[in-house]
Protein backbone atom coordinates (compact mmCIF):
# COMPACT_ATOMS: atom_id res chain seq x y z
CA UNK A 1 0.00 0.00 0.00
CA UNK A 2 1.05 3.49 -0.78
CA UNK A 3 2.09 5.80 1.61
CA UNK A 4 0.13 8.76 -0.10
CA UNK A 5 1.28 11.93 1.98
CA UNK A 6 5.06 11.27 1.17
CA UNK A 7 4.58 10.93 -2.39
CA UNK A 8 4.03 13.59 -5.15
CA UNK A 9 1.27 13.40 -7.56
CA UNK A 10 3.52 12.08 -9.81
CA UNK A 11 5.11 9.86 -7.83
CA UNK A 12 1.93 8.27 -7.00
CA UNK A 13 0.72 7.94 -10.48
CA UNK A 14 3.93 6.31 -11.54
CA UNK A 15 3.80 3.86 -9.54
CA UNK A 16 -0.16 2.60 -9.91
CA UNK A 17 0.51 2.90 -13.93
CA UNK A 18 3.40 1.23 -13.32
CA UNK A 19 1.97 -1.87 -11.31
CA UNK A 20 -1.04 -1.78 -13.70
CA UNK A 21 1.44 -1.85 -16.82
CA UNK A 22 3.16 -4.82 -15.24
CA UNK A 23 -0.02 -6.35 -13.88
CA UNK A 24 -1.34 -6.91 -17.69
CA UNK A 25 1.79 -7.26 -19.44
CA UNK A 26 2.11 -10.74 -17.62
CA UNK A 27 -0.84 -11.32 -18.28
CA UNK A 28 -2.11 -10.94 -14.82
CA UNK A 29 -5.69 -9.13 -15.62
CA UNK A 30 -7.24 -9.70 -12.29
CA UNK A 31 -3.85 -8.17 -10.47
CA UNK A 32 -3.98 -5.30 -12.84
CA UNK A 33 -7.87 -4.53 -12.57
CA UNK A 34 -7.42 -5.09 -8.49
CA UNK A 35 -4.16 -2.37 -9.04
CA UNK A 36 -6.66 0.24 -11.52
CA UNK A 37 -9.60 -0.19 -9.02
CA UNK A 38 -7.36 0.78 -5.53
CA UNK A 39 -5.90 3.67 -8.32
CA UNK A 40 -9.45 4.70 -9.65
CA UNK A 41 -10.92 4.38 -5.97
CA UNK A 42 -8.25 7.05 -4.56
CA UNK A 43 -9.54 9.36 -7.21
CA UNK A 44 -9.83 12.04 -4.76
CA UNK A 45 -5.85 11.89 -4.12
CA UNK A 46 -5.10 12.22 -8.06
CA UNK A 47 -5.85 14.68 -10.85
CA UNK A 48 -8.19 13.12 -13.46
CA UNK A 49 -6.18 13.25 -16.22
CA UNK A 50 -3.39 10.49 -14.28
CA UNK A 51 -6.30 8.38 -13.78
CA UNK A 52 -6.77 8.68 -17.46
CA UNK A 53 -3.42 7.48 -18.23
CA UNK A 54 -3.58 4.24 -15.74
CA UNK A 55 -6.65 2.93 -17.43
CA UNK A 56 -5.54 3.52 -20.71
CA UNK A 57 -2.62 1.26 -19.94
CA UNK A 58 -5.56 -1.82 -19.36
CA UNK A 59 -6.77 -0.56 -22.54
CA UNK A 60 -4.11 -1.23 -24.94
CA UNK A 61 -4.40 -5.31 -24.38
CA UNK A 62 -7.88 -4.75 -26.40
CA UNK A 63 -8.11 -8.93 -26.64
CA UNK A 64 -6.59 -11.70 -24.80
CA UNK A 65 -7.95 -15.31 -25.24
CA UNK A 66 -10.88 -13.85 -26.44
CA UNK A 67 -11.25 -11.74 -23.43
CA UNK A 68 -12.25 -7.92 -24.00
CA UNK A 69 -10.23 -6.63 -21.26
CA UNK A 70 -11.01 -3.33 -22.00
CA UNK A 71 -15.41 -3.63 -21.83
CA UNK A 72 -14.22 -6.23 -17.71
CA UNK A 73 -11.50 -2.80 -16.60
CA UNK A 74 -14.26 -0.32 -18.18
CA UNK A 75 -17.39 -1.75 -16.21
CA UNK A 76 -15.25 -2.30 -13.27
CA UNK A 77 -14.01 0.68 -12.77
CA UNK A 78 -17.69 2.84 -13.80
CA UNK A 79 -18.78 0.78 -10.66
CA UNK A 80 -15.72 2.39 -9.12
CA UNK A 81 -16.32 6.07 -9.70
CA UNK A 82 -18.79 6.60 -11.58
CA UNK A 83 -15.79 7.86 -14.83
CA UNK A 84 -16.51 6.23 -18.18
CA UNK A 85 -13.33 5.38 -19.87
CA UNK A 86 -13.85 5.58 -23.65
CA UNK A 87 -12.30 2.62 -25.91
CA UNK A 88 -9.56 4.38 -28.35
CA UNK A 89 -10.45 3.61 -31.97
CA UNK A 90 -9.64 5.34 -35.43
CA UNK A 91 -13.01 5.82 -35.46
CA UNK A 92 -13.03 7.85 -32.45
CA UNK A 93 -12.98 11.28 -33.65
CA UNK A 94 -15.72 10.41 -36.35
CA UNK A 95 -17.68 8.79 -33.67
CA UNK A 96 -18.16 11.88 -31.72
CA UNK A 97 -18.84 14.37 -34.44
CA UNK A 98 -21.93 12.82 -34.76
CA UNK A 99 -23.29 15.18 -31.73
CA UNK A 100 -25.88 17.65 -32.83
CA UNK A 101 -25.38 20.12 -30.59
CA UNK A 102 -22.80 21.55 -28.24
CA UNK A 103 -24.92 20.76 -24.65
CA UNK A 104 -24.21 17.24 -25.91
CA UNK A 105 -20.93 18.06 -26.63
CA UNK A 106 -19.92 19.55 -23.79
CA UNK A 107 -21.96 15.85 -21.80
CA UNK A 108 -20.01 13.82 -24.40
CA UNK A 109 -16.49 15.38 -23.59
CA UNK A 110 -15.92 13.63 -20.15
CA UNK A 111 -15.90 10.72 -22.04
CA UNK A 112 -13.94 11.58 -24.72
CA UNK A 113 -10.69 9.85 -23.28
CA UNK A 114 -7.69 8.94 -25.48
CA UNK A 115 -4.90 7.17 -25.06
CA UNK A 116 -1.17 9.43 -24.46
CA UNK A 117 1.86 9.10 -24.56
CA UNK A 118 3.45 5.89 -22.34
CA UNK A 119 3.25 7.43 -18.79
CA UNK A 120 6.60 7.04 -18.27
CA UNK A 121 7.43 9.24 -21.31
CA UNK A 122 5.93 12.11 -19.88
CA UNK A 123 8.52 14.71 -18.88
CA UNK A 124 8.83 15.51 -14.88
CA UNK A 125 9.73 19.11 -15.85
CA UNK A 126 6.85 19.72 -17.06
CA UNK A 127 4.69 17.27 -15.33
CA UNK A 128 5.89 18.14 -11.85
CA UNK A 129 4.29 21.63 -12.07
CA UNK A 130 0.75 20.66 -13.01
CA UNK A 131 0.61 17.46 -10.90
CA UNK A 132 1.62 19.35 -7.35
CA UNK A 133 -0.45 21.80 -8.04
CA UNK A 134 -3.45 20.39 -8.84
CA UNK A 135 -5.71 23.66 -7.82
CA UNK A 136 -3.86 25.90 -9.53
CA UNK A 137 -4.83 23.74 -12.87
CA UNK A 138 -8.41 23.71 -12.06
CA UNK A 139 -9.41 26.96 -13.42
CA UNK A 140 -6.96 27.24 -16.37
CA UNK A 141 -9.33 26.71 -18.77
CA UNK A 142 -10.54 28.67 -21.74
CA UNK A 143 -14.20 28.71 -22.53
CA UNK A 144 -16.13 29.04 -25.57
CA UNK A 145 -18.08 32.04 -25.16
CA UNK A 146 -22.13 31.42 -25.00
CA UNK A 147 -22.53 34.74 -26.54
CA UNK A 148 -20.08 33.95 -29.76
CA UNK A 149 -21.44 30.45 -29.86
CA UNK A 150 -25.29 31.78 -29.72
CA UNK A 151 -23.87 34.34 -32.70
CA UNK A 152 -22.42 31.59 -34.54
CA UNK A 153 -25.61 29.45 -34.06
CA UNK A 154 -27.79 31.81 -35.23
CA UNK A 155 -25.71 32.22 -38.83
CA UNK A 156 -25.10 28.51 -39.12
CA UNK A 157 -21.44 29.34 -38.28
CA UNK A 158 -20.65 27.35 -35.82
CA UNK A 159 -18.24 24.14 -36.30
CA UNK A 160 -18.95 21.96 -33.28
CA UNK A 161 -20.12 19.17 -35.39
CA UNK A 162 -17.64 19.66 -37.98
CA UNK A 163 -17.01 16.87 -39.93
CA UNK A 164 -13.49 17.86 -41.29
CA UNK A 165 -10.16 16.07 -40.16
CA UNK A 166 -9.04 16.48 -36.51
CA UNK A 167 -5.65 14.93 -35.56
CA UNK A 168 -4.36 14.10 -32.61
CA UNK A 169 -0.97 15.02 -32.45
CA UNK A 170 0.44 12.09 -31.22
CA UNK A 171 -0.24 9.97 -34.05
CA UNK A 172 1.31 11.68 -36.39
CA UNK A 173 4.55 11.69 -34.53
CA UNK A 174 6.69 8.86 -36.62
CA UNK A 175 10.47 8.55 -35.27
CA UNK A 176 10.56 11.91 -33.55
CA UNK A 177 8.81 13.82 -36.37
CA UNK A 178 5.73 15.27 -36.95
CA UNK A 179 4.61 13.91 -39.87
CA UNK A 180 2.23 14.99 -42.97
CA UNK A 181 -1.30 13.37 -42.61
CA UNK A 182 -1.66 13.42 -46.26
CA UNK A 183 1.74 11.47 -46.54
CA UNK A 184 2.89 10.08 -43.62
CA UNK A 185 6.78 9.68 -45.19
CA UNK A 186 6.95 13.11 -45.40
CA UNK A 187 7.62 15.24 -42.34
CA UNK A 188 4.89 18.33 -41.82
CA UNK A 189 5.68 21.81 -42.95
CA UNK A 190 2.49 24.26 -41.46
CA UNK A 191 2.70 27.47 -40.93
CA UNK A 192 0.72 30.74 -39.25
CA UNK A 193 -1.82 32.00 -41.40
CA UNK A 194 -0.88 35.67 -41.50
CA UNK A 195 -0.96 36.65 -45.48
CA UNK A 196 -2.62 33.15 -45.72
CA UNK A 197 0.86 32.14 -47.62
CA UNK A 198 0.22 28.58 -45.97
CA UNK A 199 -2.81 27.21 -44.20
CA UNK A 200 -2.48 27.18 -40.54
CA UNK A 201 -2.28 24.41 -38.53
CA UNK A 202 -4.44 25.28 -35.36
CA UNK A 203 -4.24 23.49 -32.09
CA UNK A 204 -5.92 23.18 -28.47
CA UNK A 205 -5.24 21.70 -25.10
CA UNK A 206 -7.93 19.63 -23.14
CA UNK A 207 -7.96 19.51 -19.62
CA UNK A 208 -6.44 16.32 -19.58
CA UNK A 209 -3.39 17.35 -21.83
CA UNK A 210 -4.53 15.84 -24.84
CA UNK A 211 -3.29 17.67 -27.71
CA UNK A 212 -5.60 18.08 -30.89
CA UNK A 213 -4.56 20.04 -34.40
CA UNK A 214 -6.49 20.34 -37.62
CA UNK A 215 -5.46 22.52 -40.96
CA UNK A 216 -7.76 25.60 -40.61
CA UNK A 217 -10.68 26.08 -42.17
CA UNK A 218 -12.89 28.69 -43.64
CA UNK A 219 -16.00 29.69 -41.42
CA UNK A 220 -19.06 29.01 -42.78
CA UNK A 221 -17.91 26.22 -45.16
CA UNK A 222 -18.85 22.72 -45.14
CA UNK A 223 -16.48 20.65 -42.75
CA UNK A 224 -13.94 23.19 -42.37
CA UNK A 225 -12.23 22.86 -39.15
CA UNK A 226 -11.87 25.59 -36.50
CA UNK A 227 -10.83 25.78 -33.18
CA UNK A 228 -14.37 24.97 -31.78
CA UNK A 229 -14.20 21.22 -33.66
CA UNK A 230 -11.15 20.02 -32.07
CA UNK A 231 -12.47 19.23 -28.68
CA UNK A 232 -16.10 19.68 -30.06
CA UNK A 233 -16.55 22.69 -28.18
CA UNK A 234 -15.40 22.03 -24.68
CA UNK A 235 -13.28 24.02 -22.24
CA UNK A 236 -9.62 24.05 -23.31
CA UNK A 237 -6.12 24.99 -21.44
CA UNK A 238 -4.73 26.38 -24.40
CA UNK A 239 -5.55 27.34 -27.83
CA UNK A 240 -3.82 28.90 -30.92
CA UNK A 241 -1.73 28.36 -34.04
CA UNK A 242 1.23 25.92 -34.11
CA UNK A 243 4.47 26.45 -37.13
CA UNK A 244 5.93 23.36 -37.88
CA UNK A 245 8.84 22.95 -40.02
CA UNK A 246 10.22 19.73 -41.56
CA UNK A 247 7.95 17.80 -38.59
CA UNK A 248 9.72 20.01 -35.57
CA UNK A 249 7.70 22.65 -33.83
CA UNK A 250 8.88 26.23 -34.39
CA UNK A 251 6.46 28.76 -32.98
CA UNK A 252 3.86 28.22 -30.68
CA UNK A 253 0.74 31.27 -30.97
CA UNK A 254 -1.95 31.87 -28.79
CA UNK A 255 -4.48 33.16 -31.41
CA UNK A 256 -7.99 31.99 -30.87
CA UNK A 257 -10.91 34.14 -31.63
CA UNK A 258 -13.33 31.11 -30.21
CA UNK A 259 -11.51 30.80 -26.92
CA UNK A 260 -9.97 34.41 -26.68
CA UNK A 261 -6.75 33.55 -26.04
CA UNK A 262 -5.17 36.46 -28.00
CA UNK A 263 -1.85 37.34 -25.66
CA UNK A 264 -2.48 35.13 -23.02
CA UNK A 265 0.78 33.07 -23.62
CA UNK A 266 2.70 36.48 -22.81
CA UNK A 267 0.70 37.19 -19.60
CA UNK A 268 -0.01 33.70 -17.95
CA UNK A 269 2.75 31.14 -17.23
CA UNK A 270 0.48 28.59 -16.73
CA UNK A 271 -0.87 29.01 -20.93
CA UNK A 272 3.11 28.29 -21.68
CA UNK A 273 3.09 25.18 -19.26
CA UNK A 274 -0.05 23.33 -20.57
CA UNK A 275 1.45 23.55 -24.27
CA UNK A 276 4.52 22.45 -22.84
CA UNK A 277 3.14 19.61 -20.59
CA UNK A 278 1.15 18.50 -23.93
CA UNK A 279 3.72 18.06 -26.42
CA UNK A 280 6.17 17.28 -24.04
CA UNK A 281 3.99 14.36 -23.06
CA UNK A 282 4.12 13.23 -26.40
CA UNK A 283 7.47 13.70 -27.45
CA UNK A 284 7.13 15.99 -29.84
CA UNK A 285 10.22 17.85 -30.96
CA UNK A 286 10.39 21.87 -30.71
CA UNK A 287 12.97 24.05 -31.91
CA UNK A 288 15.44 25.39 -29.09
CA UNK A 289 14.84 28.72 -29.35
CA UNK A 290 11.25 28.24 -29.28
CA UNK A 291 11.51 25.89 -26.41
CA UNK A 292 13.42 28.65 -24.43
CA UNK A 293 10.54 31.00 -24.81
CA UNK A 294 8.17 29.09 -23.75
CA UNK A 295 9.79 27.72 -20.43
CA UNK A 296 10.93 31.06 -20.17
CA UNK A 297 6.91 32.48 -20.42
CA UNK A 298 5.75 29.44 -18.26
CA UNK A 299 8.40 31.12 -15.87
CA UNK A 300 10.94 28.34 -15.83
CA UNK A 301 13.61 30.60 -16.70
CA UNK B 1 -4.03 47.39 -45.58
CA UNK B 2 -4.67 50.67 -43.58
CA UNK B 3 -6.96 50.98 -40.89
CA UNK B 4 -9.67 52.84 -41.59
CA UNK B 5 -12.45 54.55 -38.83
CA UNK B 6 -15.11 53.30 -40.69
CA UNK B 7 -13.95 50.02 -40.56
CA UNK B 8 -14.85 49.12 -37.17
CA UNK B 9 -18.93 49.29 -38.78
CA UNK B 10 -17.59 47.14 -41.13
CA UNK B 11 -15.84 44.36 -38.58
CA UNK B 12 -18.42 44.23 -36.28
CA UNK B 13 -21.07 42.31 -38.00
CA UNK B 14 -18.59 39.92 -39.33
CA UNK B 15 -17.23 36.90 -36.91
CA UNK B 16 -15.09 37.17 -33.69
CA UNK B 17 -12.47 35.19 -35.65
CA UNK B 18 -12.41 37.82 -38.61
CA UNK B 19 -12.13 40.75 -36.50
CA UNK B 20 -8.90 39.07 -34.15
CA UNK B 21 -7.54 37.90 -37.59
CA UNK B 22 -7.98 41.61 -38.51
CA UNK B 23 -6.22 42.81 -35.47
CA UNK B 24 -3.20 40.63 -36.25
CA UNK B 25 -2.24 41.57 -39.54
CA UNK B 26 -2.56 45.68 -38.31
CA UNK B 27 1.00 47.49 -37.28
CA UNK B 28 2.39 50.80 -36.10
CA UNK B 29 0.12 53.75 -37.03
CA UNK B 30 -2.87 51.88 -37.88
CA UNK B 31 -2.57 49.67 -35.10
CA UNK B 32 -2.89 52.59 -32.03
CA UNK B 33 -5.38 54.21 -34.61
CA UNK B 34 -7.43 50.75 -34.53
CA UNK B 35 -7.08 50.79 -30.59
CA UNK B 36 -8.14 54.83 -30.00
CA UNK B 37 -11.08 54.01 -32.67
CA UNK B 38 -12.18 51.05 -30.55
CA UNK B 39 -11.46 52.45 -26.98
CA UNK B 40 -14.02 55.46 -28.57
CA UNK B 41 -16.70 52.64 -29.83
CA UNK B 42 -16.86 51.02 -26.15
CA UNK B 43 -17.77 54.15 -24.99
CA UNK B 44 -21.27 53.82 -27.46
CA UNK B 45 -21.85 50.70 -27.96
CA UNK B 46 -24.49 49.08 -25.68
CA UNK B 47 -24.44 45.26 -27.44
CA UNK B 48 -22.71 42.37 -25.42
CA UNK B 49 -21.45 40.51 -28.44
CA UNK B 50 -20.40 43.74 -30.02
CA UNK B 51 -18.89 44.88 -26.46
CA UNK B 52 -17.25 41.72 -26.76
CA UNK B 53 -16.10 41.91 -30.38
CA UNK B 54 -14.52 44.81 -29.44
CA UNK B 55 -12.57 43.75 -26.60
CA UNK B 56 -11.28 40.74 -28.13
CA UNK B 57 -10.14 43.17 -30.99
CA UNK B 58 -8.36 45.60 -28.37
CA UNK B 59 -7.13 42.36 -26.64
CA UNK B 60 -5.38 41.22 -30.26
CA UNK B 61 -4.11 44.56 -30.86
CA UNK B 62 -2.19 44.26 -27.48
CA UNK B 63 -0.97 41.36 -27.89
CA UNK B 64 1.23 41.95 -31.05
CA UNK B 65 2.71 45.42 -29.56
CA UNK B 66 6.00 45.50 -28.61
CA UNK B 67 6.40 45.56 -24.93
CA UNK B 68 7.04 48.67 -23.35
CA UNK B 69 6.27 50.79 -26.70
CA UNK B 70 2.59 51.90 -26.28
CA UNK B 71 2.41 55.33 -26.36
CA UNK B 72 1.56 56.60 -23.20
CA UNK B 73 -2.07 58.67 -24.10
CA UNK B 74 -3.52 55.17 -26.06
CA UNK B 75 -2.25 53.16 -22.77
CA UNK B 76 -4.40 55.74 -20.88
CA UNK B 77 -7.60 55.31 -22.46
CA UNK B 78 -7.41 51.68 -23.00
CA UNK B 79 -6.56 51.10 -19.13
CA UNK B 80 -9.04 53.36 -18.46
CA UNK B 81 -11.78 51.80 -20.42
CA UNK B 82 -10.67 48.31 -19.62
CA UNK B 83 -10.40 48.73 -15.97
CA UNK B 84 -14.39 50.01 -15.85
CA UNK B 85 -15.70 47.00 -17.94
CA UNK B 86 -13.56 45.01 -15.62
CA UNK B 87 -15.09 46.67 -12.27
CA UNK B 88 -18.51 47.32 -13.80
CA UNK B 89 -21.80 45.04 -12.84
CA UNK B 90 -23.63 45.10 -16.27
CA UNK B 91 -20.70 44.13 -18.34
CA UNK B 92 -20.71 39.87 -19.30
CA UNK B 93 -18.31 37.48 -17.54
CA UNK B 94 -17.32 36.88 -21.55
CA UNK B 95 -16.29 40.59 -21.94
CA UNK B 96 -14.73 41.04 -18.71
CA UNK B 97 -12.36 38.24 -19.35
CA UNK B 98 -11.47 39.88 -22.04
CA UNK B 99 -10.92 43.09 -20.60
CA UNK B 100 -8.85 41.74 -17.84
CA UNK B 101 -6.74 39.68 -20.73
CA UNK B 102 -6.38 43.05 -22.18
CA UNK B 103 -5.08 44.93 -19.11
CA UNK B 104 -2.56 42.16 -18.48
CA UNK B 105 -1.17 42.53 -21.66
CA UNK B 106 -1.46 46.46 -20.92
CA UNK B 107 1.25 46.55 -18.06
CA UNK B 108 3.46 44.75 -20.36
CA UNK B 109 3.34 46.94 -23.29
CA UNK B 110 2.57 50.57 -21.82
CA UNK B 111 5.41 52.52 -21.86
CA UNK B 112 3.94 54.64 -19.00
CA UNK B 113 0.81 55.49 -17.14
CA UNK B 114 -0.77 58.44 -15.02
CA UNK B 115 -1.57 58.14 -11.83
CA UNK B 116 -5.07 57.96 -12.24
CA UNK B 117 -4.78 54.91 -14.42
CA UNK B 118 -3.11 53.31 -12.27
CA UNK B 119 -5.42 53.26 -9.37
CA UNK B 120 -7.82 52.24 -11.78
CA UNK B 121 -6.13 49.65 -12.94
CA UNK B 122 -5.27 48.20 -9.08
CA UNK B 123 -8.50 48.81 -8.44
CA UNK B 124 -9.80 46.63 -11.51
CA UNK B 125 -7.45 44.12 -10.49
CA UNK B 126 -8.75 43.96 -6.82
CA UNK B 127 -12.20 43.67 -8.34
CA UNK B 128 -10.94 40.75 -10.40
CA UNK B 129 -9.66 38.80 -7.99
CA UNK B 130 -12.71 38.99 -5.64
CA UNK B 131 -14.69 37.96 -8.90
CA UNK B 132 -17.45 34.74 -8.81
CA UNK B 133 -16.12 33.92 -12.33
CA UNK B 134 -13.15 31.28 -11.65
CA UNK B 135 -11.66 32.36 -14.96
CA UNK B 136 -11.62 35.92 -14.10
CA UNK B 137 -10.34 35.16 -10.65
CA UNK B 138 -7.77 32.79 -10.83
CA UNK B 139 -6.05 34.81 -13.69
CA UNK B 140 -5.83 38.07 -11.91
CA UNK B 141 -4.69 36.18 -8.60
CA UNK B 142 -2.12 34.28 -10.39
CA UNK B 143 -0.72 37.64 -12.43
CA UNK B 144 -1.57 39.95 -9.85
CA UNK B 145 -1.29 38.78 -6.67
CA UNK B 146 -3.21 41.18 -3.74
CA UNK B 147 0.49 40.85 -1.47
CA UNK B 148 3.23 41.02 -3.59
CA UNK B 149 2.03 41.79 -7.31
CA UNK B 150 4.84 44.62 -8.03
CA UNK B 151 7.71 42.42 -6.82
CA UNK B 152 6.35 39.73 -8.61
CA UNK B 153 5.97 41.20 -11.94
CA UNK B 154 9.20 43.62 -11.70
CA UNK B 155 11.07 40.51 -12.33
CA UNK B 156 10.67 40.45 -15.55
CA UNK B 157 12.21 41.25 -18.33
CA UNK B 158 13.61 44.96 -18.08
CA UNK B 159 11.82 45.58 -21.42
CA UNK B 160 8.12 43.87 -19.35
CA UNK B 161 9.00 45.39 -16.44
CA UNK B 162 9.21 48.92 -17.59
CA UNK B 163 5.48 49.37 -17.66
CA UNK B 164 4.78 47.07 -14.95
CA UNK B 165 6.94 49.16 -12.60
CA UNK B 166 4.76 52.19 -13.42
CA UNK B 167 2.03 50.22 -13.19
CA UNK B 168 2.73 49.67 -9.20
CA UNK B 169 4.13 52.82 -8.62
CA UNK B 170 8.03 54.12 -9.92
CA UNK B 171 10.65 52.64 -8.36
CA UNK B 172 9.08 49.92 -6.09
Amino acid sequence: MFQFEKLTWRELCERCAGRIEKAVGRGNYGRGIDALLHFACQSRFAPSHSRVAGIQRLQRPRKVAGCDMTDEVSSEANKCDGWTPRRSTDHDLAAQRTCASAAQCRTRRVAHLRPHAPFQDLQRSSLDFCLTKPALWRNLMFTYDRLKEASRRARNEDHCSSKGLVFELGRLLVDGLIRDPADRAAPLTAGLSVGKHRQALIYAVDENFAIHVGFDGVRGTSDAVKHETLFHNADVRAAGELEIKAGVVVEVGDISGTYGTPGRIQTDPLFAEAVLTALDRLGVPIERGERRRLERRAGKR
Amino acid sequence: MSWKATELDALLPRDVDDIVERGRTLGGKDRTSALRDSIARLQTSADPLDRLKIVLFVQTLLAFVTDGKLAPSVAEAVASKLSHIVDSTSDPEEVKRSALSGLALLVLKATELTTSANTRMLAAFKAARDSRDPGIRDFARRTFPADRAHTRRSRSAPSEGSGVLLLHGRGK
